[in-house]
């Protein structure tokens, strides 16, 4: 169980921004102690080196004042008693020769420093060099100076007392380091948490979102900072989501109706022919009706299915050259006998010539639907008007009707897929004519917008790209969104 | 004339072929892809109709192999897909034909017989007579039984496209896309509106009507009831 959790948690983030975090820490403890470390060594050799030059001019200035035997006294008075392990002082003659000497009982082991003694003899700056005896522990550092002509002073002192602070410099430090080393986890891990929890936050509700809670959202603390942003859009992609979710099961719900409807008359037909043992005209009848219902499901599923197309904007446009003008014409020839029915008045204004770039076939559709809408929807004796209009780079059709109007809460949702106006359910149709419309017209890049008077009638105006600049629209579409 | 179907849905199949063989075709069928080309290659018919989905071979491929072979044989695709396959645009081109499914056997049936029809370059008729119905093609008159009868120009391409098929039921479909060039039907029944105007003037004060209503399916110019 315990391994199983550590396991998991070598894959977290927090650990490894903690592992970083206290590995970065100890790393930069090294360094910063390695530097002091390295610059208390040099200042306490320099103070050693500065001590020992100065007993070598006080001897250079005993040597002036009292000659050898003043210089022999002082050697004595400075290594008398517990000095005498401390330091030594031996004076040299040229060739090597030892003059005198202090108590060496301390001291096994010195040479005859010959080598260095004729360097230094003679020569202005006295010289420094550091020795390890064999019988001592610590070290010393001794120094060669010229008291007078063919005199050399040779001055050792112990570095006992050096040694002890740096060892107690480094030992301070390796508590130090193990303390920083243990508690820079315990920080790290803290701080990586802390600024994870955001993203903990995150996670938790499109877990929970995942699970199915849609209407989950992070809570955004309003900070500002990388994770308030990540939460907004986290929380804007969820909407998106939950809208698309919704008029999905809004579409299927409507499109399982309008399924079943029929489905359920088909079905019941069938059941009764075969129960009942008709005539054969009742059969026939009966296959007749079928027949129909099944033209009036393909059609649906056949126009749904444009739809999407059109709106994904995976239907292949079979852009033209194409004359609205007589589209429009076209239309009108095919509806007027549907209008003499009902005598509604169609009139028409249509410019002479009016081009566009489009797909004959759809846009043949986007205006049938249109006027076929506004037939349907004006009452006897009513009028429908319809107007083209081409006006700098764009065309405009108008399909005006002196029918029931919408009002103004259902003129936002006339465009949806199978939805229908509470006046309108009387009438024949499958909800799907506008959807149609627009998701063609904007395909071609254009829109369709509606204004009406409930009781009045309604204008839907269609707005789409003259030929010549058939790209207009489409770059009007990518800067607007 | 001899068909061939290909066609693996034995359903589907037996449907057409009894149609087909009412009609006067001589139908053979291959429910496979492999035994449909092979029928194909070895025997010599006016025409064919072949699913684009079959087992072992499929339809396009079929064709492909009978085009690569230059055998010109009118074919007509039966697709259970929506988005006709751009190859398929580029076989219409060719003088063949496709159909989606579910189709109307009416529909299939017209198809067949236009394919074959510009295959065999059968010379345009100038004068369609049915009963006592004559229409003079090139004149554009109508006469029945001898008297005038005067039409407006959608009118007359309408009872043109009837007296073409005469015998025949055409669907509201098929007359949308043949008399008004629309691939579609209106939701409103404008065709039902035009064929009550043209029957008006074709049947009105006749004892026989010519125009019948076949519920379900459409319409059909006939002389007898």
């Amino acid at each position: 169980m315990f391994l199983k959790t550590l396991r998991s948690l070598r894959h977290t983030l927090a650990l490894r921004l903690t592992l970083w975090y206290a590995g970065i820490f100890a790393a930069s403890s090294i360094l910063a102690f390695t530097l002091v470390y390295a610059s208390v060594v040099a200042v306490v050799q320099e103070r050693t080196d500065a001590d020992l030059e100065e007993d070598i001019e006080e001897f250079v200035s005993f040597m002036q004042l009292g000659g050898l035997e003043r210089v022999k006294t002082e050697m004595a008075k400075e290594t008398q008693g517990e000095e005498a392990s401390h330091d030594f002082i031996r004076l040299w003659a040229p060739g090597g020769r030892e003059i005198f000497a202090t108590d060496l009982s301390s001291w096994r082991g010195l040479d005859n420093p010959r080598d260095v003694l004729a360097k230094v003899n003679g020569a202005d700056e006295p010289l420094l060099a550091t020795l390890a005896l064999p019988g001592r522990a610590d070290k010393v550092r001794i120094i060669y100076g010229t008291i007078a002509p063919g005199l050399v002073l040779e001055f050792g002192e112990s570095l006992e007392e050096d040694e002890e602070l740096i060892a107690a410099l480094l030992r301070g430090f390796l508590i130090a380091l193990v303390a920083v080393t243990l508690l820079g986890g315990p920080i790290g891990w803290f701080m990586a948490r802390r600024a994870l929890r955001g993203v903990q936050e995150v996670t938790r509700t499109a877990t929970e979102i995942a699970d199915g809670a849609l209407d989950r959202r992070v809570e955004v603390r309003s900070q500002g900072d990388e994770l308030d942003t990540l939460a907004r859009t986290f929380n804007t992609m969820v909407d998106r989501i939950q809208a698309l979710v919704i008029g999905m099961r809004e579409m299927t719900d409507n499109l399982a109706h309008d399924l079943r409807s029929p489905l359920g008359r088909m079905r019941a037909s069938a059941e009764l022919s075969l129960t009942s043992g008709g005539s054969k005209a009742e059969a026939e009848a009966m296959a007749a009706a079928t027949t129909e219902e099944c033209d009036r499901l393909l059609e649906i599923i056949n126009t749904t299915l444009d739809i999407a197309e059109a709106e994904s904007g995976a239907a292949k446009l079979k852009l033209t050259d194409i004359d609205l003008v007589e589209l429009v014409h076209d239309a009108l020839e095919l509806f007027q006998p549907i209008a003499e029915d009902k005598q509604i008045t169609i009139t028409a204004d249509l410019p002479d010539h009016c081009r566009s770039h489009g797909d004959r076939q759809r846009l043949q559709r986007v205006v049938a639907n249109l006027l076929d809408n506004g037939l349907k929807y004006t009452p006897t004796g009513g009028r429908v008007t319809i107007k083209l209009v081409a006006e700098g780079e764009r065309v405009t059709l108008s399909i005006e009707d002196t029918g029931i109007g919408i009002s103004s809460h259902e003129s936002a949702r006339i465009f949806e897929r199978f939805y229908r106006c509470d006046r309108s359910r009387s009438k024949q149709g499958n909800g799907l004519g506008l959807s149609l419309a627009l998701a063609f017209v904007r395909a071609h890049g254009g829109d369709i917008t509606v204004n009406s008077t409930p009781g009045q009638g309604s204008t839907f105006t269609v707005v789409l790209a003259q030929s010549r600049h058939g790209r207009y629209f489409q770059q009007d579409r990518s800067t607007g969104g | 004339m001899r068909l061939l179907l290909i066609e693996d849905d034995l359903m589907i199949a037996s449907f057409v072929s009894k149609g087909l063989k009412e009609a006067g075709f001589v139908v053979e069928h291959a429910s496979d892809g492999k035994t449909g080309l092979h029928l194909a290659l070895s025997s010599c018919y006016d025409a064919a109709v072949i699913d684009i989905m079959l087992p072992g071979l499929d339809g396009l491929a079929i064709i492909d192999e009978l085009r690569q072979r230059r055998i010109k044989l009118p074919v007509i695709i039966l697709s259970a897909k929506r988005s006709i396959d751009e190859r398929v645009d580029g076989l219409e081109a060719g003088g063949d034909d496709y159909l989606t499914k579910p189709f109307s056997f009416s529909e299939l049936l017209a198809r067949i017989q236009a394919l074959i029809r510009r295959a065999s370059d059968t010379p345009e008729p100038t004068r369609i007579t049915v009963g006592e119905l004559a229409i003079d093609l090139r004149t554009r008159a109508v006469t029945r039984a001898g008297k005038k009868i005067a039409l407006q120009p959608r009118e007359f391409l309408l009872l043109e496209y009837l007296a073409r098929n005469a015998g025949r039921v055409v669907s509201k479909t098929m007359i949308m896309e043949h008399v008004w060039d629309y691939n579609f039907d209106p939701q409103t029944n404008v065709v039902e509106s035009r064929i009550c105007r043209l029957r008006d003037k074709v049947d009105k004060g006749f004892d026989t009507p010519l125009i019948h209503t076949v519920r379900g399916m459409g319409y059909v110019l006939k002389d007898t009831p």
